[in-house]
């Protein structure tokens, strides 16, 4: 997928794959990849920083956890979170639907 | 490249603030992705430049890694300069209203309140630019205190000049007072310049 329009959607991708639980960043660039059947397929170590703009913003909660004797930090959604999640998703609705008459 | 070959680079890249924290969690993404990699059949020294390939350009990691944390560095810094230049209240105002003899005159000389107002305007527009570099986007936050940082450098040197030249119209004021307010005023304006430099190389790295 284009570069440019990757790079809008990161935000809204990144909320949406952590709306089913807990991930840490490898985890959720494998998801953001499974769950668009390989069509966002992300520069892996920018995730990152759209993950602390995220947090910052208060979107998102992140924790050192320990999985198999390995620490880890693990994301969440926040209730802000999900809320933007909401707002974001109808957003990108309606802007689906606008290109899709558009170029019908 | 090898996993830590390339962690060493973006180490060399990283803001020191955000090092610690992105360069674990790097790491763990790294070798995850190489353990992945040979788990489909290739070889170690193979799957560790892959995956150090797709993390991507050490460089575009780390000027993305600055260019999120800048705002939060330069609120910090503007913080910083406030609480600094706030400390001019004391060579400028605390210490000569509680440690200067009366003066000998009806009517003070022209030209010592003219220092007065130079340093205490100075000192007021500093204080409303380090507020307004925390309000303000990055971009506009470093001129702002950089311009702040300016004002107080003003109000010090004025609040500096305006204690020499009291002690001598005043014969009787102590040294002691213009030894304590120029170490304060010092500090005040250093804190200040500092957070407006460190600031400048957040937000133009």
């Amino acid at each position: 997928m284009q570069s440019e329009v990757l790079k809008g959607s990161v935000d809204v991708l990144l909320l949406s794959v952590l709306r089913t639980g807990e991930a840490h960043g490898y985890r959720i660039v494998e998801l953001v990849r499974e769950q668009s059947e390989g069509a966002f397929d992300l520069a892996e170590g920018t995730v990152y920083p759209a993950l602390y703009r995220l947090e910052r913003a208060g979107e998102l909660a992140s924790r050192w956890e320990t999985v198999g004797g390995r620490r880890r930090r693990v994301y969440r959604l926040t209730r802000r979170g999900r809320r933007e999640l909401v707002r974001r998703r109808r957003e990108w609705e309606a802007y689906s639907r606008a290109m899709g008459a558009a170029l019908a | 490249m090898t996993i830590d070959a390339y962690l060493a680079e973006l180490r060399r890249l990283l803001p020191a603030t955000r090092r610690g924290r992105f360069l674990r969690e790097a790491e763990d993404h790294l070798r995850d992705a190489a353990q992945a990699f040979v788990t489909d059949g290739l070889d170690p020294e193979a799957a560790a430049a892959r995956a150090v390939g797709d993390f991507g350009s050490a460089g575009e990691i780390a000027l993305r890694i600055r260019r999120e944390t800048a705002p939060v560095a330069v609120r910090r810094a503007a913080g910083v300069a406030l609480l600094g230049l706030g400390l001019l209240f004391l060579p400028l105002y605390a210490v000569p209203e509680n440690l200067l003899p009366p003066a000998p005159w009806d009517e003070r000389p022209g030209y010592l309140g003219v220092l007065l107002g130079v340093a205490l305007s100075g000192w007021l527009a500093a204080l409303a630019l380090a507020a307004l570099a925390m309000l303000v986007r990055p971009r506009l936050a470093a001129p702002a205190l950089v311009a702040s940082a300016m004002a107080g450098c003003v109000s010090g040197l004025a609040g500096l000049v305006t204690a020499v030249a009291w002690h001598l119209e005043v014969p009787a004021t102590p040294w002691s007072v213009v030894a304590i307010g120029t170490p304060l005023s010092v500090a005040a304006v250093g804190t200040a310049v500092g957070s407006a430099v460190w600031a400048r190389t957040r937000v133009s790295a």
